[in-house]
């Protein structure tokens, strides 16, 4: 046994080391438990693309389980070689092919030397440490570092190791690396997993491998980062920039400090120009390459708006810092994804007003803050937790500021908003059965990954919004968010905020069909379409014969005269999804009526006698369900206004005229 | 003749033969009503009896068009099919058509519609071949410019600092492309108005209708870039014109009334490019 507990000395000794270290303890009280701190002193060699960091971490074992060793992610290892599982079995990521990729192209973390303090004593794990690889048993990957403990550390222990470790810089892959002298480091230290309880009941790290399709999933804790670089960088990083220090011999070190995040990145190029401004106590601060700086004030307008939104309708963001990282196109790679107080976004020289895809990607990469940020459920095995739920705000924010119909694309008189492309980036997919949505990102494929995790959730989310309403489900967010947010939630735990929140819904079986149908639209493979396929009006027969009880009394009626009218409006279930409806029938005086249809028959036929002609139905009038697969088929109207027909029709005419003069050029 | 004067010819010969112009009008619109008059029927089979149709009627609306695309995409697909093989026969039919717009442009009276058929006719095989020259010579244009630049734009996005310099590189390419689509484009409606003057050989005429070009380039580039100068303008105003119409079908028939004018004016200008272009070759003395 390598060490004795000290368990009785362990605050006083705790306290003595983390003063030691640095760490810095600035909130009044803690947001989070921490139970990862890390203090880490990083120094960038931009001739040799590569850095050398010693990190001291302090892990607190706060599960009830003893835990005997303890595993890293090492995810700069992914891109060592490309027998790695992340770039195993393909040659192309994101686009982006790699087997050109010169000797420097590459990227690998090393770890020289652990030093192990506990209870008092130190001890070198240098020998100990061991590659594993607890997801595919590829022994190539080495994206998963195991540390074992030597003796095992106690519920309530707290163990601090120094690592000395050194990484080469990849060009850039998977968001991480160098783009000429543009750099952003994410996951780019030996950063520990999470030991938490398994799907099995099981305490046990959950420390995936780096696949692609994933993103990443980490524990809460405290950030002191001392960054050296040279001089001539402007950077950017998670947290608040504590000090800088010109050291005379053309490095610069800025110490950086965080609380209650999973993470920390950082971001440096010489070009950046640095654009602020605050919402509330919030300070924000864009890296935007030169090129883009024109373009900045709509990175920030949508930003602050996106502070303001979530800040009403699902709660506080607590940290007082927001960095957003534009980077030059050609580091593009970089952009688009989330980090804790730090987001990478992108766009195009001269990007017009019109496309607002600048403010939609800031919006949701923003929104990460809270859901992964701060309700940090596992990128990895339940993306839809992320980023279905970041999908729906973007399009509600997005929608809000821009206003619906046209706050996403508005250029040359094609104009759509946000949650309509959410909406059909699901229902347009070549297959909407192709799984599920609950499952790892590792099972989705490329093509399917963001129509089922991104905007089916988000639609889903949306169709229960319009069901119970704005203000309700604000109600479920937040409920979910105040119970949940810095903690690692799972998907059954928003199904019980949900089912709670449905079951005090004064319609109780209305509350359950609800909850079944987020239940099914996230759990099943199936699909939502509902159809008005017939409407026939028929006059019967005008009453022949006699009427009456008493014969001296009898009617005779010869039949002639006006019939009643028989109507009838055929609707059918053409997907497998079983889900109550509305459908609204008008008739020829105006007039309409509500009739709800239990959806569990494939095909139905209401009947309507001696009224006026039914003119049109339609299901879902208000259209509430955006989950069903095809709006159009949804309602009949034997008045069909062909004006609008007409409008596309002169419009084709008069593009094929164009095109034939154009190519009258040719001739 | 100068530049100012061969405009202005171009315009009065534009002008007086209206009714060439509109010959030529009427064949385009009835070959681009047949491709319309079954977007129509394609639409009102699929979707013609939804409510959702109407959202259509002010605005584009991405819903409706992206669940009808999904759902009745593959009944548009022949649609597709069909407008190639229309263009690629109009292209063909637009020889005799340019045929019989240059022998109008070329008649100093007003030429009338026997006339232009019989243009058409007669000159139909010679124009045939040098459009065929000419074309070649555009795909060869078009690959040397394009084809060297598209496998250096995608290297040029990690290669330049910034983005911007890669945006000025196809910008100035496509200046550049179309520069080079004018001359021919001069060269070949000049090598065809010799050929229509002098009836030397097609060989004869693209020599001498570079020379003439050669001569007085600037002329000729004036006259073309004149009137593209005009249906640049046409086209703005156009757009500008259609978000106000209304749309009831008195709105559609106005936006059709306005499109039709548009496409009209095009071809009248086209005409009126072949006058300008006519008139110059006669100030070039290419009839010596």
């Amino acid at each position: 046994m390598m060490f004795q507990p000290f368990r009785s000395l362990l605050p006083v000794f705790s306290l003595f080391f983390v003063g030691q270290m640095g760490f810095s303890q600035t909130s009044p009280a803690p947001l989070s438990l921490r139970p990862a701190n890390y203090d880490i002193r990083v120094t960038l060699d931009d001739h040799t693309k590569s850095i050398d960091a010693i990190q001291i971490v302090r892990f607190t074992n706060q599960s009830p389980e003893p835990i005997s060793y303890l595993r890293f992610y090492m995810y700069f290892n992914a891109f060592k070689n490309t027998e790695s599982t992340f770039l195993k079995g393909t040659s192309n990521i994101f686009g982006q092919g790699f087997a050109d990729r010169s000797q420097d192209e590459w990227g690998w973390i090393n770890v020289e030397k652990i030093d192990c303090a506990w209870g008092g004593e130190k001890a070198d794990l240098t020998a100990a440490m061991r590659y594993v690889q607890p997801d595919d048993g590829n022994k190539s990957d080495q994206s998963v570092l195991e540390i074992p403990l030597g003796k095992a550390l106690l519920p309530g222990e707290t163990v601090e190791l120094q690592m000395k470790w050194h990484a080469k810089v990849p060009k850039t892959i998977a968001r991480a690396g160098y783009s000429k002298d543009f750099y952003l480091f994410c996951h780019w230290f030996p950063q520990l997993g999470v030991f938490e309880k398994n799907n099995a009941g099981v305490w046990d790290w959950n420390c995936h491998q780096f696949f692609r399709q994933t993103e990443f999933y980490a524990d809460f804790g405290v950030y002191d980062v001392h960054i050296t670089t040279g001089d001539q960088f402007v950077m950017g990083a998670s947290g608040s920039l504590q000090s800088e220090k010109n050291n005379g011999n053309g490095t610069i070190t800025r110490d950086y400090h965080v609380e209650d995040v999973i993470d920390f990145a950082w971001s440096v190029y010489p070009a950046f120009t640095v654009q602020e401004d605050r919402w509330k106590d919030v300070q924000i601060r864009l890296l935007i390459a030169p090129e883009h700086a024109n373009l900045g004030y709509r990175y920030i307008s949508a930003l602050k708006f996106a502070l303001e939104y979530l800040d009403q309708h699902v709660g506080k963001y607590p940290y007082p810092t927001i960095t957003v990282v534009d980077p030059p196109f050609h580091g593009l790679r970089s952009g688009l994804m989330e980090y804790p107080t730090l987001i990478t976004v992108g766009t195009f020289y001269e990007m017009p007003d019109g496309i607002r895809t600048i403010e939609s990607l800031v919006v949701h990469e923003f929104v990460h803050q809270y859901f992964m940020g701060m309700v940090a459920s596992n990128e990895k095995e339940e993306p839809w937790l992320d980023e279905g739920f970041v999908t729906y705000f973007e399009d509600r924010i997005i929608d809000a500021a821009y206003g619906p119909k046209h706050s996403l694309i508005d250029i040359f008189g094609i104009s759509f908003d946000n949650r309509e492309q959410t909406r059909v980036e699901y229902t347009t997919m070549s297959n909407p059965r192709e799984g599920i949505v609950a499952r790892p990102g590792w099972l989705f494929s490329e093509s399917n990954h963001k129509s089922l995790i991104y905007s089916k959730t988000a639609t889903t989310l949306r169709t229960v919004q319009e069901l119970v309403g704005e203000a309700k489900m604000d109600h479920i967010i937040q409920s979910y968010f105040e119970q949940w947010k810095f903690k690692h939630p799972r998907g059954h735990d928003f199904m019980a905020v949900l089912k709670t929140a449905m079951t005090l819904e004064p319609d109780t079986i209305w509350g359950q069909q609800v909850y079944g149908l987020f239940q099914k639209s996230i759990y099943e493979a199936v699909v939502l379409d509902y159809a008005v396929t017939h409407i026939t009006n028929e006059e019967l027969f005008a009453p022949q014969g006699i009427f009456g009880d008493q014969p001296a009394a009898f009617v005779y009626q010869d039949g002639t005269g006006p019939g009643p009218v028989l109507s009838r409006v055929e609707v059918q279930r053409k997907g497998e999804w079983v889900f109550p409806v509305e459908l609204l029938v008008t008739f020829e005086d105006g007039s309409t009526q509500t009739l709800h249809w239990s959806g569990e028959e494939g095909l139905k036929v209401f009947e309507f006698v001696g009224g006026p002609k039914v003119v049109s139905a339609q299901i879902d009038p208000q259209h509430k369900i955006g989950l069903d697969i095809d709006t159009n088929n949804n309602s009949m109207t034997l008045h069909p206004q062909t004006t609008s027909l007409w409008k596309y029709v002169v419009k084709t005419i008069f593009a094929v005229q164009q095109l034939m003069q154009t190519l009258s050029f040719l001739s | 003749m100068n530049f100012t004067g061969a405009f202005f010819q171009g315009f009065a010969v534009g002008i007086r033969q209206w009714r060439i112009t509109a010959i030529v009008y009427f064949i385009q619109l009835c070959l681009a009503l047949t491709v319309g008059m079954q977007v129509y029927e394609v639409m009102k089979a699929s979707i013609g009896q939804s409510l959702e149709v109407n959202k259509l009627l002010d605005t584009y609306d991405h819903t409706v068009w992206m669940d009808f695309l999904k759902v009745h995409g593959a009944s548009i697909t022949p649609l597709l099919g069909e407008l190639r093989w229309l263009l690629l026969v109009w292209i063909l039919f637009s020889v005799f058509i340019d045929s019989g717009l240059l022998y109008a442009a070329a008649t100093p009276k007003q030429a009338t519609a026997r006339s232009f058929w019989q243009g058409g006719a007669a000159y139909f095989f010679p124009f045939l071949k040098i459009s065929l020259f000419f074309l070649i010579l555009f795909l060869v244009w078009t690959v040397v410019l394009w084809v060297p630049l598209a496998l250096f734009f995608q290297p040029s996005l990690q290669y330049f600092p910034s983005e911007k310099y890669t945006v000025w590189l196809a910008g100035m390419a496509g200046c550049i492309w179309l520069a080079g689509i004018g001359v021919l484009f001069v060269w070949s409606v000049l090598s065809r108005i010799h050929h229509l003057l002098q009836g030397r050989s097609v060989l004869a005429s693209i020599q001498n209708g570079g020379r003439i070009f050669r001569k007085s380039k600037v002329r000729f580039l004036g006259i073309l870039t004149g009137f593209a100068v005009l249906q640049v303008l046409l086209l703005m105003l156009y757009f500008k014109m259609e978000p106000f119409s209304s749309m009831t079908s008195g709105g559609i028939l106005a936006l059709f009334g306005a499109q039709q004018g548009f496409s009209f004016l095009r071809i009248q200008l086209r005409q009126m490019v072949y006058g300008g272009m006519a008139a110059g070759v006669g100030a070039s003395g290419s009839n010596k």
